[in-house]
């Protein structure tokens, strides 16, 4: 295969930061979205303690909606979760894990907090930030992580990886992550990078571009 | 746009989007090319990013595409971001056709 523009499929959902938005309306406006064929996930949906931007009510409460959503429409979740590890497994324990696929987007956590998530089955993506230089724990998270659960990402405009920091992030910066990550897991020659680069592309087409939905394709 | 040989490196003014390169801000001034890791020659997917909130989301996926990106996923936020994606995502992927044809190959081995 040539170059070519990518496919393109679409998550949905309310962030933490707008938590305190999420009521009725909203949640119509999001069920309204995911009828969209090209939508293959909810999220990004979860808690983020770091910039409290909604009160941490609120935040738990749009989280459960939007996972009930997911549940009842049997799609995927993209999950934001910056410093509340403990309480989103807990929401993520009382709720359940949705059938459809869990990913724990541009994780940030080191092994030990990691580990609940990986042993709950869920699909862990890594983004600029694994190629930092301070960024030891997450490498190590990185090679806890299945290979048949691994996704990279470059979350754009945001999380430019090294060496291109102080640029905008774009989606092609992804091969500088890409290759950090195959020295991280010693992937080190031309076999052992094809083999990582199946398993993340495998990956990203199971969890993130599945056939749409009966009641999606029938809009 | 000039360029200046710098050993092996190269700083020119104002990156081009259109050449296919990396790009980064030289302590000088300019903008100095960045090396592309080497990559097999196999599609790869960027599972998070946010189209919408690009300066050109046209030139993005264009770009994307010729580093071998065969699947994106971009995210919208019902309360902030509106409908701009669902409207204009098939435009912007028929004008990167376009603008990727332009565009050199990836550093591929």
């Amino acid at each position: 295969m040539g170059p070519r523009v990518p496919r393109v499929r679409i998550a949905v959902g309310c962030h933490p930061h707008n938590a305190r938005r999420y009521d009725d309306s909203l949640e119509q406006v999001l069920r309204d979205r995911v009828r969209d064929p090209r939508v293959a996930a909810i999220g990004e949906i979860g808690l983020d303690y770091h910039y409290d931007l909604s009160p941490r009510s609120a935040q738990i409460d749009a989280f459960k909606r939007q996972l009930a959503v997911a549940h009842e429409l049997g799609l995927p979740v993209v999950l934001h979760i910056r410093e509340a590890n403990d309480d989103a497994l807990g929401v993520m324990r009382e709720e359940g894990f949705p059938e459809a696929g869990t990913l724990l987007h541009c994780c940030t956590i080191g092994p030990d907090e990691a580990r609940p998530w990986i042993e709950a089955g869920c699909y862990v993506s890594f983004g600029g930030a694994l190629t930092f230089k301070s960024a030891d724990a997450i490498r190590e998270t990185a090679k806890i992580v299945p290979r048949d659960r691994l996704l990279v990402e470059t979350d754009a405009p945001y999380m430019t990886p090294e060496p291109m920091r102080g640029m905008p992030c774009e989606p092609a910066h992804v091969v500088f992550t890409i290759d950090r990550l195959a020295g991280v897991l010693g992937c080190d020659t031309l076999i052992t990078r094809a083999e990582l680069l199946r398993a993340l592309w495998k990956n990203a087409r199971a969890l993130l571009d599945r056939k749409p939905l009966a009641w999606q394709r029938a809009e | 746009m000039a360029a200046v040989e710098l050993g092996t490196s190269s700083i020119v003014e104002e990156p081009d989007p259109h050449d296919g390169l990396f790009y980064r801000k030289a302590k000088g001034g300019g903008y100095a090319v960045v090396d592309a890791p080497m990559v097999p020659r196999f599609p790869i997917a960027d599972a998070h990013t946010h189209l919408q909130s690009l300066s050109d989301p046209v030139m993005a996926l264009a770009r994307a595409g010729s580093q071998m990106a065969g699947l994106l996923c971009t995210v919208v936020d019902v309360a902030e971001d509106g409908d701009a994606t669902f409207r204009e995502l098939d435009g912007w992927k028929r004008k990167a056709i376009g603008v990727l044809r332009r565009i050199p190959g990836p550093n591929a081995c």
